[in-house]
């Protein structure tokens, strides 16, 4: 298999469990950033 | 002090265990806490929202009991569009007076919450409709899904907009399964990080101290830039966290968002963002003005203008329901009149002109639409081509 196919394979399974991934990524930047949430957002409109 | 990502991981901690052990028993109970916990979260945040959510409940019951007296579905479906008339509220009551009459010491956040309220009638109403809509179609109302609907926490705020189809107890999980608890968690994440960190942090990050390197348009274009990003990580975040709250009810809630920062046309980046209020505007705006007018541009063109309205009632959301509208109408002229023609494949380097123009042009929307007056509007125009 060449480093082209395995860096395909990689994105495909990258894609496939994305959800899990960028869950995982969410904690870590939320536990980095402590405290968060101290005021309530304000949502601009959409 | 709670923040509110505690409260709302806490509510999650608390509720989501009980609901499915109430489910072993009833299936209604569990409906009851789901209202249960969603009005009384409402109340916390702000009495405003429940006030919103009463109305539009209030008005739901009022057509119900007139269709259960013999007023046909002819009559219901136009009346149905009263509910918009809600969104007047804040215009004639003054909502800072308002809230700031309702609480007290926390008039602080009285900015804050006015505007979080706002938006949760904004949802309320659209919600409304549809749930009105649904049962209209259906010939029942589905009371216990459609309350559900109309307060579920997880949504109310910033949709997606739903009506009340997912809550319907034979359309909800029946148990909690391990892959949709994992899915939800890592969904959950996600959403909290992109609303509660990144979202703040592109918005607090200051720009002025740039300018010293930068002219001040490159600086006023940065920040367009930095704004709308900051609006779709808190967007895309809210809607994350509703769809993983969904998932922890057994209840699916559909996607909002399909990598809306790549389009490379306003019509397709309607097919990439919010893509629930874009159901809603096909469904209920877009075809049956067709139907009526026989003109696909003028209906495209008046629905945006409307759904601009719908966001909030300003002169500057005009001008976004105006930019969006003239440029799908105009997208659409195109496509007819290019309809059965060999259309050549578009050059990459022509497809990236057209993303970079998209997301320029959408961007500057959405900020001019958020700025207090058409005047501040015009001067950040100026800006932009270094007239100011």
């Amino acid at each position: 298999m060449t480093i082209q196919e395995r860096l395909i394979m990689l994105w495909q399974s990258a894609r496939r469990h994305q959800v899990y991934i960028l869950g995982v990524l969410g904690w870590v930047i939320i536990y980095l950033s402590q405290p968060v949430g101290s005021q309530l957002p304000v949502y601009a409109g959409y | 002090v709670i923040t509110s990502f505690e409260l709302y991981l806490l509510t999650l901690l608390l509720s989501v265990p009980l609901y499915w052990f109430i489910g072993g028993h009833s299936r209604h109970g569990q409906t009851a806490l789901l209202v249960a916990v969603s009005v009384l979260l409402q109340f916390m945040l702000s009495p405003l929202i429940l006030v919103g959510s009463a109305a539009a409940g209030a008005f739901i019951a009022m057509l119900w009991l007139a269709n259960m007296r013999g007023v046909g579905a002819d009559t219901l479906k136009p009346l149905s569009w009263l509910v918009f008339l809600l969104l007047l509220l804040p215009e004639v009551v003054p909502g800072k007076v308002l809230a700031s009459s309702m609480l007290g010491e926390r008039a602080a956040a009285v900015d804050a919450i006015a505007n979080w309220a706002y938006l949760g009638l904004s949802f309320t109403v659209i919600r409304s409709f549809i749930i009105l809509r649904e049962s209209v179609s259906e010939n029942r109302l589905h009371w216990a899904a459609a309350l559900s609907s109309l307060t579920f926490f997880g949504t109310f705020l910033a949709g997606p907009i739903v009506g009340r189809t997912p809550f319907k107890l034979d359309e909800r999980a029946k148990r909690l399964e391990h892959a949709s608890l994992i899915q939800a968690l890592a969904r959950l994440g996600w959403g909290l990080a992109l609303l509660l960190v990144v979202a703040p942090r592109l918005n607090g990050w200051d720009l002025r101290e740039a300018e010293a390197y930068a002219g001040r348009a490159a600086i006023t274009w940065l920040d367009i830039y930095r704004s709308f990003i900051a609006l779709y990580a808190d967007f895309s975040g809210y809607s994350s966290i509703a769809i993983a709250t969904g998932l922890l009810f057994g209840i699916q809630i559909p996607e909002n968002f399909r990598m809306p920062l790549l389009a490379r046309s306003v019509q397709e980046f309607w097919q990439r963002w919010h893509l629930t209020l874009g159901d809603f505007i096909s469904r209920y705006l877009f075809k049956p003005l067709v139907r009526n007018t026989g003109k696909p541009t003028l209906a495209i063109f008046v629905a945006f203008v409307l759904v601009g309205l719908w966001h909030r009632i300003s002169w500057t959301y005009l001008l976004w329901g105006i930019g969006h509208g003239a440029a799908l109408a105009l997208h659409m002229a195109r496509q007819r009149r290019s309809k059965g023609l060999d259309v050549a494949p578009v050059h990459w380097s022509r497809q990236v002109l057209a993303w970079f123009v998209t997301i320029s042009y959408i961007a500057i929307l959405s900020k001019i639409a958020n700025v207090d007056s058409l005047g501040k509007a015009g001067g950040l125009l100026m800006r932009l081509v270094g007239m100011a």
